[in-house]
């Protein structure tokens, strides 16, 4: 009975998540410019491919560069606000709202709004350099500003998570710890590297990890901003394996890439996971 | 000023503004070039806020029939979307909650897992079985998609939600002779309310803010672009009207975060209705 009520639960995980890399398991080792039964198999061809360089190299670096840039952009500017936001503004309700508005808003409208915003001829960011006095900038169709530009909106995107979360648990922090630490004459960075920091290690090794897998997998964004370009410059895995998949039909070259991907996520998490965990017995 | 009031503009208010206003500008800007005349949004340098306000790029993208077809596509896509999730959570996070069956755990843990996983990583065969069973380019192949993702998250709420019901009332209805089927249709089901919208909601945002599937299984059929697609293709175009295009993405947005918020309201009420029962 209690199995019968599960199965259309189980039957949607299996049919979406199981199923699915099982067949790219098979696809990846076909040549498979469009698959087909008479399809020839190459075997590991396909992933000795991908390291052979061109492509798949160098958006793992952009991904990379794209993962590391925006965690660390969120994670210091969320926690730092959160930090100076403990004292208690005036209109916070309001100022939540909007923040969560921020970040539950589809990537795609994100995308739109700073694509606008970046834009060269009329966007309101060379406004305003023209305004300063300095040099206009085609910061999305240059190759050495375009990717900055996508890790910059991606930290708008996630700092209002991550302020969110950690002042969250900043409200649970006793307030007789300050007040003993004042007491003491600590110092505001002493105060928050020996009372602050301990107190939202958890809440910050959460928000990177979600962070992460968010970041790693994102896709409407620098969709909607640039669509990888200009060249390759802002394609990060997942649009490659969209463009060499469903745009090129290499379905043989995008499936491995696609196990490849999934293996380094489900490694990078692993040992995200264990370090965190280490670290919590020390303390 | 005081040396006191110095020192708060000094470390508080200064950082504050100096973070704060770059993190809320984008959002005025969004406002403010979807309520501007066509010829404004393209001022050279743009003017600072709507000098005749015009509701006229609201207007197009209702009337538009690319953006209005969208609309319509996306609405189908995420309601029918939150309507089966909510029904598979339903059964799943009661058998869950209630009942002893093999694989319980390990179907439990399944859940939280598929969280992890990257949609990117599945596309190529999605892709490629929707297309051999001739369901390429079909709402149906997007809502099954989408009821994927949204269900481990819906059922996990679920079953979390049915714990805090008390078994006593439900046994309580057996006694007086209910089937098992009987109480949870009059016992249950009436007290998960709560539970039941939050979790068709967040399915339905999920679904409304969905794009790499959309494009995959939709993109080159013009009648199924959910309303992120239509977006991005507007982009593409030569010449981008940004006073309509950001009234799309003004549309696009106010859904998502006033279910969003609704959901998160239930959910309030619901962990209050846990904690007064413990």
């Amino acid at each position: 009975m209690g199995l019968l009520l599960f199965t259309p639960a189980l039957a949607v995980i299996a049919l979406l998540f199981i199923l699915p890399v099982a067949y790219e398991i098979v696809i990846s080792l076909y040549r498979s410019r469009v698959y087909e039964a008479s399809d020839p198999f190459v075997g590991w061809e396909n992933y000795r491919r991908l390291l052979r360089g061109g492509d798949f190299p160098e958006s793992l670096g952009n991904t990379l560069w794209w993962t590391v840039g925006s965690l660390i952009g969120q994670g210091l500017i969320g926690v730092f606000l959160a930090v100076l936001l403990m004292r208690n503004l005036p209109g916070r309700g309001a100022i939540r709202t909007l923040l969560l508005s921020t970040w539950i808003m589809p990537g795609v409208v994100v995308g739109a709004i700073w694509r606008w915003m970046f834009d060269p001829i009329a966007g309101v960011l060379n406004a305003l350099l023209a305004g300063v006095g300095l040099p206009e900038c085609d910061f999305l169709g240059r190759v050495d500003t375009a990717l900055a530009s996508c890790i910059a909106t991606n930290i708008w995107r996630g700092v209002p998570f991550w302020l969110l979360m950690v002042s969250a648990r900043l409200q649970a922090v006793p307030q007789e710890f300050y007040d003993a630490a004042a007491v003491d004459g600590a110092s505001g960075w002493r105060r928050f590297a020996h009372i602050t920091l301990p107190q939202i290690r958890n809440i910050v090794l959460l928000c990177a990890m979600l962070s992460f897998i968010w970041t790693f997998n994102a896709f409407d964004l620098i969709y909607a901003l640039t669509r990888g370009g200009p060249d390759i410059a802002t394609t990060t895995i997942p649009m490659l394996i969209y463009e060499s998949g469903i745009r090129n039909g290499h379905f043989g070259e995008a499936a491995a890439m696609s196990i490849v991907f999934l293996v380094l996520m489900a490694a990078a998490i692993a040992v995200f996971v264990r370090t965190s965990l280490s670290r919590q017995e020390e303390v | 000023m005081t040396r006191n009031a110095l020192r708060a503009v000094g470390s508080f208010y200064l950082p504050v503004a100096i973070i704060g206003l770059p993190m809320l500008f984008p959002l005025y800007w969004l406002l403010a070039t979807a309520l501007k005349t066509p010829g404004e949004a393209f001022a050279i340098p743009p003017t600072w806020y709507p000098h005749d306000a015009t509701i006229a790029g609201f207007r197009s993208v209702f009337s538009d029939g690319v953006f209005a077809q969208a609309i319509r596509t996306s609405l189908l896509v995420a309601g029918a979307t939150a309507v089966f999730s909510v029904l598979v959570a339903l059964c799943g996070g009661y058998a869950l909650a209630r009942l002893v069956f093999p694989l319980r755990r390990t179907g439990a843990t399944t859940l939280l897992f598929t969280q992890l996983f990257p949609a990117a990583a599945i596309l190529i065969p999605l892709y490629l079985f929707w297309s051999r069973v001739g369901l390429h380019s079909s709402r149906t192949a997007l809502i099954i998609t989408y009821l994927a993702q949204a269900v481990p998250v819906a059922t996990w709420l679920m079953k979390s939600y049915i714990e805090t019901i008390p078994i006593e009332m439900e046994q309580q209805a057996w006694i007086d002779g209910a089937s098992r089927f009987r109480a949870f249709l009059h016992v249950v089901l009436p007290l998960a309310g709560p539970a039941v919208g939050a979790t068709g909601m967040l399915a339905f945002v999920g679904a409304w803010n969905e794009f790499v599937f959309a494009l995959t299984l939709t993109g080159t059929d013009p009648r199924m672009k959910t309303l992120p697609v239509a977006m991005v293709d507007f982009i593409g175009q030569h010449g981008i009207e940004w006073d309509r295009l950001m009234a799309a993405a003004v549309v696009a947005t106010v859904p998502a975060v006033v279910l969003f918020f609704a959901a998160q309201r239930f959910f309030v009420q619901g962990l209050t209705a846990g904690a007064v029962k413990a």
